[in-house]
């Protein structure tokens, strides 16, 4: 009885059957079902195909829609017969590496220009923001020309060197709006403590700023992770592929589709993007949200 | 003081710097140059004017790959937005698995697109495909469907399969701004007697803004430079219904080795991209 004296009368919902019942199915419970079915539809397509048996995938008279005898024949054949290994260390390696390299660059940038005063801080900001929405379809093909002349080609360093181009910019942006929106007196409280602008950047600024970068690190690493014209243009020796390249190539031959292949090599390499979203995703939310709404 | 804080924002906006002007506004620079050129792949060229685009104009094929990019663009955002936003709605209720529920819808977005794509183009096979069996088993079909075949088909799968990678960004951006609406605000708008509908556009969508605006451009500057989607469900094809304007260039640069054309083809992408930004530039610079 007490807790129906502290707290106050839930508001009146206008006929209680369809607010609570029947109105709860409608706008939520329906529709986040047709969502979950037309989400989830692929990925139970790739992992039905991933287990059938080649006679299985070919005969049209079967309903395709369940396995009759599972086999792990396409991922052994994937594991020790193709590159897959080769190109996951290959990915691994090209979008850490410029994750590495955007973050390195976009944090300082980000930090000079958010909070050290100076001229023409934002019309570099603009720059900035403006050279992140030039799109890889206009820079592909004089980086190809670039990546010849420094002799490059076929080289893991052209993917490193040249992913950071739509990394940076947007990493930058979206610190500069993370930044912001720490407030200055905490800084400026460590530089009155004797503290250099460097200690008070590392000491107070980076800590509070982690998810905002946590959430620019996922975001580079996934569109790294995912990255398809680049890496087709820039590399075509089949040990030096990426995995969406190597897959799409390599496993489809003219007209012929490695379907039990390919789909267990698409459940696979979705498994490091997919383990470092289920850590972190919390954060990865609140970065680009501040960064957004304050930036 | 001041030198020295100069001294220290030159030093960290340097190997920044480097990368935007050393490889996107110089090759920026060196493209235009071979806009006006024409050079090949192995040879440097020579200056030809505006023979290039002179031929782009009137190009029934250009401006078909044109307008797709358009239509691809902005039919693809409104329906992330509008799908995104209802998503974000639903996912404000409270029930039992929410978390779950978000988790699994956020699947498509960290998924390599060329990858789910290739899974795609499987289930809209004609043979062995998954849709065409699901249509035919529950006899809204009788034939099966050429999706990447019969026209408009091509270019509406084109269109979702981008859905169904980009909608989860929307869903998660919108739902974190909806987060920050205060429950006792909308409450309190339900005992005054506001209706559903005008709670959410007195309160909840005023807030929503800024999601929305970050969740456009990023969708936006995605779509308008997408590549692989295109390219690998459709080719463009069939005669040039799912063309854009990024698999075009890549076409006539790297597989008939025209680098100039190729360049003009990319270009031409520049000035309707800077109507984008400055609209986008303006919406974000109000706030």
């Amino acid at each position: 009885m007490a807790t129906a004296l502290t707290t106050p009368p839930r508001p009146r919902e206008r006929g209680s059957l369809w607010e609570r019942g029947l109105g709860k199915w409608i706008r939520v419970y329906i529709p986040l079902l047709i969502f979950i079915v037309l989400t989830l539809f692929p990925f139970y397509w790739m992992t039905i195909t991933s287990f059938k048996s080649n006679t299985e995938l070919l005969d049209t008279a079967r309903n395709p829609m369940f396995v009759v005898q599972p086999t792990l024949y396409h991922y052994r054949y994937l594991l020790s017969e193709s590159h897959f290994f080769q190109w996951l260390l290959n990915t691994t390696i090209v979008a850490v590496a410029s994750t590495t390299i955007s973050l390195l660059c976009s944090l300082p940038a980000a930090y000079a220009l958010a909070r050290l005063r100076f001229r023409g801080a934002d019309a570099i900001g603009w720059g900035v923001f403006i050279t992140y929405l030039v799109p890889p379809t206009l820079l592909f093909l004089p980086l190809a020309l670039l990546i010849k002349t420094f002799g490059l080609s076929n080289n893991l360093f052209s993917l490193i060197l040249t992913y950071p181009t739509f990394l940076i910019p947007f990493a930058t942006w979206l610190l500069i709006g993370y930044f912001k929106s720490i407030p200055r007196e905490l800084e400026e409280s460590a530089l009155v403590d004797g503290a250099t602008r460097l200690q008070a950047m590392i000491r107070v600024v980076m800590p509070l700023a982690l998810p905002g970068i946590l959430s620019a690190g996922m975001f580079a690493f996934t569109l790294s992770w995912g990255e398809f014209l680049y890496s087709l243009i820039f590399i075509s020796d089949t040990q030096l592929k990426t995995l969406p390249v190597g897959v799409v190539q390599e496993l489809i031959r003219g007209d012929d589709f490695f379907w039990g292949q390919l789909m267990a090599a698409a459940l696979l390499a979705s498994i490091p993007v997919a383990l470092l979203y289920s850590f972190f995703v919390e954060y990865f939310v609140a970065g680009m949200t501040a960064g957004a709404v304050k930036g | 003081m001041i030198a020295r804080r100069r001294l220290l924002a030159a030093a960290f906006l340097t190997p920044a710097l480097v990368f935007v002007v050393g490889l996107i506004a110089y090759p920026l620079l060196y493209e235009v140059y071979l806009a006006f050129s024409d050079a090949q792949a192995g040879t440097d060229g020579n200056f030809i004017g505006l023979a290039n685009f002179r031929f782009l104009v009137g190009n029934a094929y250009f401006e078909q790959a044109l307008a797709n990019t358009i239509f691809y663009t902005a039919s693809t955002t409104a329906l992330k937005a509008g799908l995104g936003l209802a998503l974000a709605l639903a996912l404000t209720a409270r029930f039992r698995g929410r978390r779950l529920v978000q988790a699994l819808l956020v699947l498509p977005f960290l998924f390599p697109i060329p990858i789910a794509t290739v899974a795609w183009y499987y289930i809209f096979s004609n043979v062995y495909g998954g849709l065409n069996y699901l249509l035919i088993a529950s006899h809204l079909v009788t034939h099966q469907i050429n999706f990447r075949g019969q026209y408009p088909l091509p270019m509406a799968i084109v269109v979702a399969v981008n859905v169904w990678h980009g909608t989860a960004l929307f869903a998660l951006l919108l739902l974190a701004a909806l987060r920050t609406v205060p429950a006792d605000i909308l409450e309190a708008a339900a005992t005054d007697g506001a209706r559903r509908w005008q709670r959410f556009s007195a309160i909840q969508l005023p807030l929503l803004v800024p999601a929305l605006v970050l969740a456009t451009m990023l969708s936006v500057v995605g779509t308008f430079g997408d590549f692989a989607i295109v390219h690998l469900l459709t080719d463009g094809g069939p005669l040039g219904q799912t063309e854009l304007v990024s698999t075009m260039a890549y076409q006539i640069a790297l597989r008939d080795a025209d680098l100039g054309l190729g360049a003009a083809v990319a270009l031409s992408l520049l000035p309707l991209y800077a109507v984008v930004v400055a609209v986008l530039v303006r919406r974000v610079e109000r706030r």
